[in-house]
């Protein structure tokens, strides 16, 4: 595996020295401000025409770099053994989330599937149907990814499928071949506080009522005057929902809000009949957080990882603020230094909760993906 | 500028912060965060404030939900001291108010109550609610408690006692009537297994409840077999009806004590059906109404009565029609053809030379000779026709519905037929003759009588002109 870092710095990529690496076992992610770097992806479409050009918009971009907005950085993972195969689908509508999932999860086939990488709009796609239509297909298979980010504004999310640049869309790429190792580590680093309130009203991920009451009066209610506007300011507060008969919860943040008729829009479902809790946390729980998620990568790692791809949320940045590169730069010391980082801010992370589980879609989280290749047959020591 | 870094510059930097760049951008930031961070902590104390409301606004719903409740409720902690008393509704009395902080050990009413204590243990010990049942004296009432131990945290309990006196003497009340409608039933079942007769208890679904041994004989079945099982399974479907009918009078009238019978053929899974007289009678047990079938098995009586009406009818040696039972079903063929405007005609036979095969071949031959005559009579006659005997070597025969060219057709195949069926002797085939006298219901206008008579003189003509042959009208 051969692993190169480039950002775009307004007129070159820098490193620009690229050669070699053009071949259709080379991954280009692309993560940061695709709509108005068309040119620059182009340009490195040119000297990269045989490689799988993948990526998304965020909400920050994570590179060995540290954090960055507004940019543009290319990490070109260049496979010796392992194949890769990216498709793509458009969904209209919410509702086809399923849908999608289901027809990406069949395109890519199952013959040596190793592990998917899902990069799905941020606005328009339900994250937990599309994730559990491909663990429905692939349930034994290793499924990461992240929904796209538009900075902390939740309007508009991009990803990049090759040469496509589109809204609604969701790519999904496939990595094939025994050579492939993946280790992955989700955590939050979030305290669940305040009373326990059932999901008296809701629909999908249209949360529309707490124990009767208005979900926006309860979010307004807890930012109180100084808390500033919704839904950004929502972030300081996630949900943990708890199910019924499910061992483990989920956390899901806000995306936006209905004044109309008081209701919360999450990035995931919130079921009927859960539980919820509000949680909170500080700096220090977060990077906590973080610093777990990547143990518990490095935790299952059979080798030393060559490149890991971190997915956090949006709300951890606006959190953390000056302090975000704290959870970025925990991470790459447990990871090791011969670690190349690469990833982004997202509005929802997709990954399993523990080794072996299926994959769910996680808000609020700081996910980490580690990929190494054998390069013999021989198991890794 | 935020407070505190202002109050910072002003202790380091008395006489003003020196011009820098980096200074100012590092400050900046420095600010940025001090902001932020306060901001963060006065979100933290708004949000925990409200949570701290909304849980005592919870707790205080809580609480009232206890107070309404009707139990009485003990707060026990980990030293077991009562640290809370909710008065309950229900059991008044069984604590005061004035029992908070008190040791168990001081509560009067809970002296000596060692079991009491042991669930106590328990449920620390086990960490899971346990429920019992307690006898209690309060004054002079004996009250049953219903004690729900349920494990709070650092080794509290929470003790819950619920009044269940009325409940417990209704659940007594209860078994008592229970074991006596058993032991009434018991009774009945011994009852009825005594009987000679099959006996089966019917409930308003139209099941079978109870039966006895003797009607499961009956049944080929075994007495279990039978219970729950529809009342009319055993019942040929040709009666079910009206069996049907039967039963359920019994259950319109339930205040009358009048039986009835009725006679049915009854079906046995195992066995051939028989018929039975079935008698019915009302029942009042347990507080249910129910029919009680009695029944028994009248086959041999029936078969008896069958013998005997065939016996009175019947000539014993030939099996056709005696003299008695040809007038009366004549009699009755005659009124009816005459009514209805139908042809009838009467064939009167008498054998040929009938005394010479009795003495010839004797009597036994002589018999048989009787015998295959009727039976060649019942081959060509038909189905209508009704065949007798009248004495000796007489037959009549009667033709409903026949005219005289029909009988005379008749006759003319008898006397062909006869020398076609011999009866076989020692010496070999012996055959007979008859002659025939014909006598049609238009020819007179008198009864049966006179239309034998008619028959009689031209059998009479028949044998002086020569045997073997028939006479009929001119």
């Amino acid at each position: 595996m051969n692993c190169v870092q480039t950002h775009w710095d307004g007129a070159t990529w820098s490193p620009c020295e690229l050669s070699g690496l053009n071949h259709s076992r080379t991954l280009v992610l692309l993560f940061g401000d695709l709509p108005n770097h068309v040119e620059a992806i182009q340009t490195l479409r040119e000297k990269l025409p045989e490689s799988i050009f993948a990526g998304c918009t965020t909400a920050g971009e994570i590179s060995s770099w540290g954090i960055t907005e507004g940019g543009l950085v290319a990490t070109l993972i260049q496979f010796e053994r392992v194949d890769i195969r990216l498709v793509s689908t458009q969904v209209a509508r919410r509702e086809e989330s399923h849908r999608a999932g289901l027809e990406l999860a069949q395109q890519l086939g199952s013959e040596s599937l190793g592990f998917i990488m899902v990069l799905s709009d941020g606005m328009s796609v339900n994250g937990s149907e599309l994730t559990r239509a491909i663990t429905k297909i692939h349930p034994k298979v290793a499924i990461t990814g992240g929904l796209a980010g538009d900075g902390a504004r939740f309007e508009q999310t991009y990803t990049l499928a090759n040469d496509k640049l589109a809204t609604h869309q969701v790519v999904a790429i496939g990595f094939y071949g025994a050579a492939l190792t993946v280790s992955y580590g989700s955590r939050g680093g979030w305290t669940p506080f305040g009373p326990i309130r059932k999901v008296t009203s809701s629909d999908g991920n249209i949360l529309k009522e707490l124990d009767h009451e208005s979900a926006l009066t309860v979010y307004r209610r807890y930012l109180g005057e100084q808390g500033g506007d919704l839904p950004a300011a929502g972030l300081r507060y996630p949900l943990e929902i708890i199910e019924d008969g499910k061992q483990t919860t989920v956390v899901r943040t806000l995306l936006a809000i209905n004044e109309q008729d008081g209701s919360v829009i999450f990035a995931g479902d919130i079921p009927k009949g859960a539980n919820a809790r509000l949680m909170r946390a500080n700096a220090e729980s977060l990077i906590d957080g973080a610093t777990e998620a990547a143990e518990v990568c490095k935790q299952s790692e059979q080798a030393g990882s060559e490149v890991a791809i971190l997915v956090s949320c949006v709300g951890r940045r606006l959190l953390l603020r000056q302090l975000a590169d704290e959870e970025i730069d925990e991470v790459t010391r447990v990871l090791g230094a011969n670690t190349l980082v690469c990833g982004y801010y997202s509005y929802g992370e997709i990954a399993p909760f523990a080794v072996g589980a299926c994959a769910e879609l996680h808000n609020q989280t700081m996910t980490v993906t580690s990929l190494s290749e054998q390069l013999s047959d021989a198991p890794p020591a | 500028m935020h407070r505190l870094l202002k109050r910072q510059l002003s202790r380091y930097f008395p006489g003003g912060v020196p011009e820098s760049d980096a200074l100012n951008g590092l400050l900046q930031s420095i600010n940025d965060a001090y902001e932020n961070f306060s901001r963060d902590e006065a979100m933290l104390g708004h949000s925990l404030d409200i949570s701290s409301q909304e849980l005592n606004e919870r707790n205080d719903t809580l609480s009232s939900l206890l107070d309404a409740l009707p139990d009485t409720c003990i707060w026990v902690d980990e030293l077991d001291i009562i640290r809370d008393i909710r008065l309950g509704q229900q059991l008044d009395g069984l604590f005061s108010a004035s029992d908070k902080f008190r040791s168990l050990d001081e509560i009067a009413l809970l002296k000596g109550q060692h079991r009491f204590r042991s669930y106590i243990i328990n449920c620390r010990k086990n960490n899971r609610p346990e429920i019992h049942e307690c006898q209690l004296m309060l004054g002079e009432n004996q009250l049953f408690i219903e004690t729900r131990f349920s494990p709070l945290k650092n080794k509290q309990v929470l003790v819950v006692f619920c009044d269940i006196t009325v409940r417990k003497l209704v659940e007594r009340l209860k078994t008592t009537a229970l074991e006596e409608s058993q032991r009434s039933g018991k009774q009945m079942q011994q009852l009825i297994n005594g009987a000679p007769i099959g006996i089966m208890l019917i409930d308003s679904s139209m099941n079978i409840i109870m039966t006895n041994n003797c009607a499961a004989s009956h049944l080929g079945l075994q007495p279990t077999q039978l219970l729950g099982r529809p009342c009319d399974e055993f019942i040929d479907p040709a009666s079910r009806q009206q069996y049907l009918a039967a039963v359920r009078s019994g259950f319109d009238n339930p205040g009358s004590t009048c039986e009835s019978r009725i006679d049915v053929n009854m079906l046995s899974p195992t066995q051939p059906s028989f018929a039975a007289e079935l008698a019915f009678s009302i029942l009042h047990h347990g507080g249910k109404t129910l029919v009680t079938q009695a029944f028994i098995d009248i086959s041999a009586r029936k078969q008896m009565e069958r013998d005997l009406r065939r016996l009175a009818q019947t000539d014993p040696l030939t099996g056709v029609a005696n003299r008695r039972f040809f007038y009366s079903q004549g009699e009755d063929r005659v009124r009816s053809c005459r009514q209805e405007g139908m042809t009838l005609c009467v064939l009167a036979m008498d054998l040929d030379h009938f005394k010479q095969i009795n003495d010839n071949h004797g009597h036994a031959t002589g018999d048989e000779v009787l015998k295959s005559f009727c039976r060649t009579l019942e081959r060509l006659s038909p189905q209508s026709a009704i065949i007798g005997r009248f004495g000796g070597e007489e037959f009549t025969l009667l033709l409903p519905g026949h005219s005289s060219e029909e009988a005379q057709h008749l006759a003319s195949r008898i006397l062909t037929e006869l020398p076609n069926n011999p009866v076989t002797t020692s010496s070999g085939a012996l055959r007979y003759t008859t002659s025939i006298g014909i006598a049609s219901l238009g020819e007179t206008e008198g009864e049966l009588e006179a239309l034998l008579n008619l028959a009689d003189s031209r059998l009479y003509r028949a044998k002086h002109t020569g045997r073997n042959r028939f006479c009929a009208a001119d």
